[in-house]
């Protein structure tokens, strides 16, 4: 009844027909909400959500007692009538109406005024499960007559004037040979007869029910004391079920202690990835690692021979369209649904394998370099780069960057035992790890006590069949996906099958800090804070610098200052922007343990609230990819086009620049990328409150530590809205374009 | 397989309501010799953008629909406003869409080729200024040509901000329901703490 109401051809008409408005107002009034309520649909609502969120998020709301006052008040026979009346009066006034007919605004305020009043209406005389009846039900006939009063004045007024009321009407094409004061007329048939029935049939329905043998008279206020099986068989059950539902047994210690799951470390009844029919077979075997690898190999070698040898425009060449485009969305994309399946197809890795095949890795990666600061170093120098040499607009610079990186990984991985490259040098490995902290997948053991029953480590150490984890992960004590590749080497060395790619609550991890193998714990590991923090500063420098406010400030700055580059310029703010971040998450974390009086370690402190931020930058990298990828999805097509017409080919006829166009409108985009803003924010919010709990043991002051980190991050957060609205360049794109 | 044949001819029913490319609300209605027609826009416009006016041209004794018309659009710009040239939009300029004459106003070609409901013309407009534009409408067939003047009142620009509001106001509001979530289960259990101990 609602999608004919609101969505069916029947709206398209209701500019046009007054009738076929009425008709459409008659089922958001008189049809749809009743049948809603008719089907008691709290009870099945809640059982349907997830039972810790309807308990601890719904259940509170539901039994506090201020809310149900108002719901008391709002269910209340005479506002539910008043609402009803007065809604039905204001809306069908001829300026009121008219404006509706003029503005989709109104038009769907004016529905959702009449669908919500009318829910309240139909409240007293359906009386949903569980709701308690405040009057009588011998009222409910009077009530509904009530209303039929005010439903057959208005429908006379319509019906019986000699003038049309709304002039849009007026000035609509005629359909089926009507005029609009008999269009009108009809309609004021049709509120009346049908509107009337609505009201009359449910009256007559109930003075019947009551007046039948049987019946018997029942005070509200004594209903629930007196109610039977036959009267009101639910009503009793009710307030049993909700006090079940709500009050299960939840006590202060065990809310208190957010990290109560992390010690139960089960994973049975999970989904798991390799159980899933041929993904599951696939992603085990040994050569798919290397199928994907080649494949990534191939392009990255038609990217490097396109950036040198090619045309250096980027938006004509490989390297400036795959790499920039549709590389670094597919990869965001990856992460958030799945986990980390670049690295797992990694071409890089290649060399490691040759290296290995040559017996050349002899050496262990020198252990004061065994932190993640050498990471954090060339992350900086990679995002710098980025911005400060325009290696999107640079095909051969993009060329050599990745001819560099397989040349570091050759040196690094021939040299060095384990995946030393990986682990504390390769920048798009430490993205991807910090990133994979969100993602819903991780690589796992399902049976923590068949973890503890072995005795050969396979997982880690390997055996003569299967090589172990190189990253050093050892899968009992493994948490989280930080520094895990998805190489899989793990699940192919357990004699056990006892990994497997498990679903997990994306970002949890963060929340919990247990002893991680190879990592540690993360309040302690101030280099991979520092890490993360560089992971979301660069998130918004990235994207701030390529909006057009900013690229002008910075030109005419360097204008100013006589300047011949911008490069000191944009390096400059790059490293001020960097400061300004680390003295916001730093002096707000300061502030709020100073606040709260927290004597906890501040190092420990501002790594975690630093991890915190991570889902807030990753919204915001997402919405920067998604902003290139979805504005330039077919910018590959006269790429790969002129790329064959290089060779000879004609293969998809001549190479043309000038394609289908955006796959979503700039609206559709901002709405998408400040949602995806939206959830960042909260999924930070959440996870810095979980964080909160941990060093407040009290509500005031885990929001007092909450409070001045929340305001860095919801400055992070409009500051991303703002760049996100902002005319932007497009990277890599078939022209340069700008809105 | 019911189930996605259920689901299916949902999606089918819908589809009509999907297809709100054309139409919005109603501009004119009017007859002018042998045509009469319908002009329909968006009910919002935004004077950065282009706007898709469309049309329904029928005859005026029969009332069958015409269409093999041409039909141009021109828009005038409000009394005092002079109107620069058309700004490079994010979209690509679309097909069928020519710049005619040389008078300063730019005229547009409304074809049914751009129109979803192929029995209406349709054309992007540029309006980029506020105020009371002016769209006049040619249409001819043949010998019969008919003008047509549309009043089209752009107001200010509402923003990207005000358009995505009920996005912004998510988080404060989600934020602010948790906060009272928290505050009502820290109650509830300090409540409950004092009947019974903790456990």
């Amino acid at each position: 009844m609602l999608w004919l109401a609101i969505a069916s051809p029947l709206d398209a008409f209701s500019g046009l027909l007054l009738s076929a408005h009425m008709v459409q107002h008659l089922l958001l009034l008189a049809a749809s909400p009743p049948l809603i309520l008719l089907g008691a649909p709290l009870l099945p609502l809640l059982r349907g959500l997830p039972r810790k969120l309807a308990r601890d998020g719904v259940g509170p709301f539901l039994t506090w007692p201020a809310l149900r006052r108002v719901g008391n008040f709002l269910t209340h026979p005479v506002s539910c009538w008043i609402a009803m009346a007065v809604s039905l009066c204001i809306w069908h006034l001829p300026a009121v109406f008219d404006l509706a007919l003029r503005s989709s605004a109104w038009h769907k305020l004016e529905h959702a005024c009449f669908f919500g009043a009318s829910l309240l209406f139909w409240w007293p005389v359906v009386r949903p499960f569980p709701s308690r009846p405040q009057w009588p039900s011998w009222s409910t006939p009077l009530y509904l007559l009530a209303a039929d009063l005010l439903n057959t004045a208005l429908s006379a007024i319509l019906t019986f004037s000699d003038h049309v009321f709304y002039p849009t009407y007026l000035a609509a094409p005629r359909l089926f040979g009507t005029t609009a004061l008999s269009d009108q007329t009809c309609a004021g048939v049709i509120m009346w007869v049908p509107g009337s029935l609505a009201y009359l049939v449910p009256a007559a329905f109930i003075a019947i029910q009551y007046l039948s043998e049987g019946h018997q008279l029942v005070r509200p206020q004594k209903m629930i004391s007196k109610c039977n099986q036959n009267s009101f068989p639910f009503v009793v059950h009710r307030a049993a079920l909700l006090h079940r539902f709500f009050h299960k047994s939840t006590s202060l210690s065990v809310l208190l202690s957010p990290s109560r799951r992390a010690a139960s470390g089960g994973a049975r009844g999970r989904f798991d990835l390799l159980s899933v029919p041929m993904i599951g077979r696939f992603l085990r075997a040994h050569s798919s690692r290397r199928l994907m690898q080649g494949v990534f190999f191939i392009m990255a070698l038609a990217v490097i021979a396109d950036g040198l040898f090619g045309p250096q425009v980027s938006s004509a060449n490989l390297a400036g369209v795959l790499p920039w485009t549709y590389w670094r969305a597919f990869v965001i994309i990856a992460l958030l649904s799945a986990g980390n399946f670049f690295c797992m197809a990694c071409p890089f890795m290649l060399f490691r394998e040759l290296g290995r095949r040559l017996g050349l890795r002899k050496q262990s990666w020198p252990k004061a370099l065994r932190s993640k600061w050498c990471a954090v170093v060339l992350f900086s120098l990679f995002f710098w780069a980025y911005e400060v040499f325009s290696l999107w607009d640079r095909p051969i610079w993009t060329a050599w960057l990745i001819i560099i990186y397989f040349l570091a990984a050759l040196v690094i991985d021939a040299r060095f035992s384990g995946a030393s490259f990986c682990k504390y040098l390769c920048p798009i490995g430490q993205f991807n790890f910090v990133a994979s902290l969100l993602s819903p997948l991780e690589v796992k053991i399902r049976d923590p006590d068949v973890c503890a029953r072995c005795q050969t480590h396979d997982c880690l150490l390997g055996n003569e069949r299967h090589r172990g984890c190189e990253m050093e992960l050892h899968l009992p004590r493994k948490s989280g996906n930080l520094d895990c590749t998805f190489c899989l080497d793990c699940v192919r060395a357990c004699p056990h099958e006892n990994i497997g790619v498990l679903a997990v609550a994306p970002g949890m991890d963060i929340v919990r800090d247990p002893q991680r193998a190879s990592v540690g714990r993360l309040s302690r590991r101030l280099d991979i804070a520092v890490l993360a923090l560089v992971f979301v500063f660069a998130a918004f420098a990235n994207a701030a610098l390529m909006v057009t406010p900013i690229a002008r400030w910075r030109d005419h700055m360097a204008a100013e200052l006589s300047l011949s580059s911008t490069h000191p310029l944009t390096s400059a703010l790059f490293l001020a922007l960097f400061l300004v971040l680390l003295i916001l998450v730093g002096g707000s974390v300061l502030a709020g343990r100073a606040i709260a009086g927290i004597e906890d370690p501040i190092r420990g402190m501002i790594s975690r609230f630093s991890f915190a931020l991570i889902p807030l930058a990753t919204a915001m990298w997402t919405a920067h990819y998604l902003f290139h990828f979805l504005l330039g999805w077919d910018s590959a097509v006269p790429v790969f086009q002129r790329v064959f017409g290089d060779f000879g080919w004609a293969f998809g006829g001549q190479s043309h620049f000038s394609l289908a166009g955006p796959v979503i409108s700039m609206e559709h985009l901002w709405g998408l990328q400040t949602a995806l803003l939206d959830v960042g924010l909260l999924a930070t919010l959440y996870l810095g409150w979980r964080i909160s709990r941990v060093y407040a043991s009290g509500l005031h002051s885990a929001f007092a530590v909450m409070v001045p980190w929340a305001g860095v991050a919801v400055l992070l957060y409009t500051f991303g809205v703002w760049i996100c609205l902002q005319p932007m360049e497009m990277r890599g794109m078939p022209a340069p374009i700008s809105y | 397989m019911l189930r996605l044949c259920l689901v299916l001819a949902l999606f089918i029913v819908s589809a009509p309501r999907l297809a709100n490319g054309d139409g919005g609300i109603i501009r004119l209605r009017e007859t002018q010799g042998p045509f009469s027609v319908t002009v329909f826009s968006p009910p919002e416009r935004t004077p950065e953008g282009l706007t898709d006016v469309s049309m329904l041209i029928q005859e005026a004794g029969t009332g069958n629909v015409v269409l093999d018309a041409a039909v141009s659009f021109t828009p005038s710009p409000p009394r005092g406003i002079t109107v620069g040239p058309p700004q490079a939009s994010c979209c690509r300029p679309r097909a069928g869409m020519p710049l005619l004459g040389g008078t300063g106003k730019r005229s547009v070609r409304a074809t049914r080729e751009q129109a979803s409901n192929k029995l209406l013309y349709a054309a992007p407009v540029e309006l980029n200024a506020t105020g009371n534009w002016q769209l006049q409408i040619l249409v001819s067939r043949g010998a019969d040509l008919a003008r047509f003047d549309v009043p089209l009142p752009v107001t200010a620009n509402s923003g990207k901000l005000a358009r995505l509001w009920p996005l912004l106001s998510f988080p404060p509001l989600a934020a602010a329901a948790f906060a009272l979530n928290q505050w009502l289960r820290f109650r509830s259990l300090q409540k409950r703490s004092l009947v019974q101990p903790i456990v």
